[in-house]
């Protein structure tokens, strides 16, 4: 993406895999993909299907609901990171790019066309009006050796992880010690569930010792449902993002677009999520605090600055007295004997 | 003698500052300060840490008045040591930040930073009481004269409230530590104002005597830390001073006030202190919480930083309320950490107001790319500040959450780890919600400050041409900053850094050497407030091994 000028949108990118310099990209995608959607004999694969299965496995109340929910949401993943392969890396070769270079800010959401876009209002010059006419002037920088070598790294690393999967056995270091307890190895976990005597409990005794996913084991079955899922995602990704596809910006999946109703819109917006943090967690800590700044200054600071003031208040109500007048000293001083005079008067009764 | 060197090198510098030409005031000042420094680095290596605890290491007593007992006694234990090399530290630090900042009046400058080096090394090196108070008050003329004559706009304003403010606190602290006097006289028998000799008496007084010398001294001394009702001077007064005496104020003077509470408030009045130990505790987190959410809501970023001290000086009253080893610990690291990362955050508020003259956030933004080195270090001291782990600021907040949340009485002999106190975790959780608050501001004004689109105020290149030149124009040939930080600048916060990152990583050696003057002070607010028998405590703390009463 950072070849192409920040380009994030998944529409105006396509067939990146075929373009010169890209091709270890692609390789490195492909690879992460399989991984994500846990393809069979992929690292991905093992790791995910083991979690799964535990969830099964478990006894009490929701844990099946958890394990549903992985499950989909498997295939889910599987979906969405093989829609990004099959849009960006294959199918025919187009890109577009980002806004890094026309400082513009229009994604283009929704489904209108990148041609009415009013590109090139400032900055490089030569851009041309349109996007197609932009995307001959510029020319993406395929990654350096740098990146392909980190990349080719975790894609070997990936395999390589995958691989000890076949060793897993015991004896076979840690990668495989991690391994072993994957549901490809199912007999070992289960026997160390059923030796667990958290387990024996198995209150309805018809149960066997641990939960059942459609009254099969699930470390069993969950090797190949599992690989059904996600296989199913990839499937359903190429018909929707590959099959027929002709241009960068559409696919069959639009067709889906209406029939989806509100939820393609709730997707884009993350669910709300941030919006809905903003409003109850954000905006209100915000006001607290404009209201304690505001506190400080008044409140606070005012009753030091009270306490400040006194005095010199009481230094202007005091200060007229002393005009130095004899005459008005004299009738201070007689009130003050005749205030004296009439205590010890009144006192002495 | 150390010691006594210590506060003369700067005195006498701030002499010579005096009677050199003006020119040269800036580099005279910087060989006194850089002369201290490694008188101080002298005085680390010939501290006996064997006896961290003792209180009259490196010292000399001359009698003074002897009829009442006064002395000019110096002397220190490891704490106070330690907070005596970290203003050794500041002090060239603040003389090579002020270079180009100060441009007028140099003399009486850098004559007042010394006189205000040589007070406040006074106030850790005191060993008498009197001597001790001296000090602290005579901090209040220098940081006066640099804030009311090199302060920015509202000036005037901010020297008077932080002079009348903290000044009317002091003498309210100064009856109540008389009071401790005339209790040890009527008792012992003769006057004396030997710290050790009042610490050895004081705890006997009565529970209510207690409790008001503990209010007269908290009320000298949380104004000068400062604690939450009584630190609105603090804001205005960091705000308006020139670089240099915000970073002397934030690294070292609130200082003052943690070391007296734990130096004084603790020893002289535990029974009391365990007893007001939870409403202390409850202000340190209301202005945890308080101050931190006012932090966020600035647009003035140098009022942000002055802010996140009233925050972050919070924890630090809280670990010593905390009232067990870990607690203390963490407030004493607190009290050198906090003056290296909020120290080095004025230094780069000073540096960028010298080139921008504004610190307002609404006038600056993206400085990364005008200032990248600039922008590293501001990144770096903010994590420092907010506590990421690996800088020191983290070491000293967990520990001061830490000992909080072990400080409870019910929960304390069941769970593993869990020390006498009278706070909890209950105490603990709401001042971790502080930590949180940290990262919002600190991350918000680094965001705003150094990353996204560029602002600069009014389009200019924002180059510090000062326009006032002034007669003196020998020392300041043109003055015209580069954009990003000068290698001078560099100098200033390196060592900050360095440090920072070092404590982070290494506390243990710092740790250790504090832990035993610490561990007296835990075993006798503890037996002197009937919690624990020392023995029991001893055995139960996890410090290391506790030497016997060397102190005396």
């Amino acid at each position: 993406m950072h070849g192409f000028a920040g380009q994030l949108d998944l529409r105006k990118l396509s067939g990146v895999a075929f373009m010169k310099g890209w091709g270890i990209v692609g390789i490195a995608m492909l690879v992460g993909c399989l991984n994500l959607a846990g393809f069979p004999f992929s690292a991905g694969f093992f790791s995910k299907d083991q979690i799964i299965a535990e969830s099964f496995v478990q006894l009490g109340p929701g844990y099946q609901w958890i394990g549903w929910i992985l499950l989909i949401t498997a295939g889910l993943t599987a979906y969405y990171t093989f829609r990004v392969f099959f849009r960006v890396f294959i199918g025919p070769k187009y890109f577009e790019p980002g806004d890094e270079v026309h400082a513009h800010d229009d994604h283009g959401h929704g489904d209108h066309g990148h041609g009415d876009h009013g590109h090139g209002d400032h900055g490089h010059a030569g851009h041309g009006e349109h996007g197609r006419e932009e995307a001959a002037h510029f020319h993406p920088h395929a990654p350096g050796w740098a990146i392909n070598l980190v990349l080719a790294t975790l894609a070997v690393a990936c395999l390589a992880a995958a691989g000890t999967a076949f060793l897993n056995t015991d004896e076979h270091g840690w990668v495989g010690h991690m391994v072993h307890g994957s549901s490809a190895n199912y007999t070992g976990a289960a026997a160390f569930l059923e030796a667990a005597p958290a387990h024996e409990g198995a209150e309805a005794g018809e149960h066997a010792a641990h939960g059942m996913f459609l009254g099969q084991n699930p470390h069993e079955v969950m090797y190949y449902v599992s690989s059904v899922v996600g296989l199913l995602g990839i499937a359903a990704a190429f018909y929707l993002h590959y099959m027929g596809r002709t241009t960068a910006a559409t696919s069959k999946a639009d067709a889906l677009v209406p029939a989806l109703g509100p939820i393609p819109k709730w997707a884009q917006h993350k669910w709300y999520v941030d919006e809905f943090y903003n409003a109850v967690i954000v905006l209100p800590l915000r006001v607290l605090s404009h209201v304690f700044h505001t506190i400080d200054r008044l409140l606070v600071d005012g009753l030091v600055n009270l306490a400040g003031a006194t005095p010199r208040i009481i230094g202007s109500r005091v200060r007229p007295w002393q005009n130095g007048q004899l005459h008005g000293y004299a009738v201070g001083m007689a009130g003050g004997v005749a205030v004296l005079v009439a205590a010890v008067v009144l006192l002495s009764l | 003698m150390t010691l006594a060197l210590l506060m003369l090198v700067p005195l006498l510098t701030a002499l010579v500052v005096l009677c050199a030409p003006a020119s040269r005031a800036r580099l005279v000042a910087l060989t006194g300060t850089l002369l201290a420094l490694v008188i101080a680095g002298f005085a680390l290596m010939a501290f006996d840490w064997n006896y961290s605890a003792h209180p009259g290491q490196l010292g000399l007593s001359l009698a003074w008045l002897p009829k009442l007992g006064l002395n000019f006694a110096l002397g220190v234990d490891s704490i106070a040591l330690w907070l005596i090399a970290l203003t050794a530290l500041l002090g060239p630090l603040c003389v090579l930040g002020s270079w180009t900042a100060i441009t007028e009046n140099q003399r009486t400058f850098f004559a007042w930073l010394l006189v205000l080096q040589a007070a406040m090394t006074g106030v850790f090196a005191a060993r008498d009481l009197v001597l001790f108070y001296i000090c602290f008050e005579f901090t209040l003329i220098p940081m006066y004269v640099l804030i009311s004559v090199f302060g920015s706009t509202n000036r005037r304003k901010a020297a008077i409230k932080f002079f009348l403010f903290t000044f009317t606190g002091s003498l309210i602290a100064l009856a109540g530590l008389l009071y401790v006097v005339w209790f040890t006289k009527r008792y012992s028998g003769a006057w004396s104002f030997d710290i050790a000799i009042l610490t050895d008496w004081a705890h006997r007084m009565s529970g209510p005597e207690q409790g008001l010398v503990l209010l007269a001294m908290l009320a000298g001394f949380a104004v000068k830390v400062p604690l939450f009702p009584v630190h609105t001077w603090l804001p205005l007064a960091h705000t308006e001073a020139p670089t240099a005496g915000s970073v002397i104020l934030a690294g070292v003077l609130l200082k003052l006030g943690t070391y007296a509470i734990y130096r004084f408030v603790l020893p002289f009045a535990p029974a009391a202190v365990v007893a007001y130990a939870p409403a202390i505790a409850v202000l340190c987190i209301i202005g945890i919480i308080y101050a931190g959410l006012i932090c966020w809501v600035q647009t003035d970023v140098k009022k942000l930083v002055a802010y996140s001290s009233v925050s972050h000086l919070g924890f630090c009253v809280l670990g010593l309320v905390a009232l067990n080893s870990v607690g203390l610990t963490g407030s004493v690291l607190y009290m050198i950490n906090h003056g290296l990362s909020t120290g080095a955050l004025f230094f780069l508020v000073g540096f960028m107001y010298e080139r921008y003259h504004t610190r307002s956030m609404r006038e600056l933004g993206g400085l990364a790319s005008k200032m990248p080195i600039w922008a590293t270090f501001m990144v770096f001291f903010a994590m420092a500040s907010v506590g990421l782990p690996g800088l020191n600021g983290f070491v000293s907040e967990f520990l001061c959450m830490l000992g909080t949340f072990q400080a409870d009485k019910s929960w304390g002999s069941g769970m593993p780890g869990a020390t006498w106190g009278v706070l909890g975790p209950w105490f603990a959780a709401f001042a971790a919600t502080g930590v949180i608050i940290a990262a919002m501001y600190l991350l918000y004004m680094v965001g705003r400050m150094c990353f996204g689109p560029l602002v600069e105020p009014g389009g200019h290149g924002g180059h510090g041409a000062h326009a006032g030149h002034s007669g003196h124009a020998a020392h300041e040939p043109e003055g015209a900053l580069p954009a990003d930080l000068t290698a001078r600048e560099v100098g200033v916060l390196l060592p900050l850094a360095a440090l920072c990152l070092g404590l982070g990583l290494f506390p243990t050696p710092l740790m250790n050497s504090i832990a035993e003057p610490i561990s007296q002070t835990v075993r006798l607010v503890q037996a002197a407030s009937g919690g624990v028998s020392p023995v029991e405590h001893a055995a139960s703390d996890e410090t290391v091994p506790v030497l016997a009463e060397v102190s005396r």
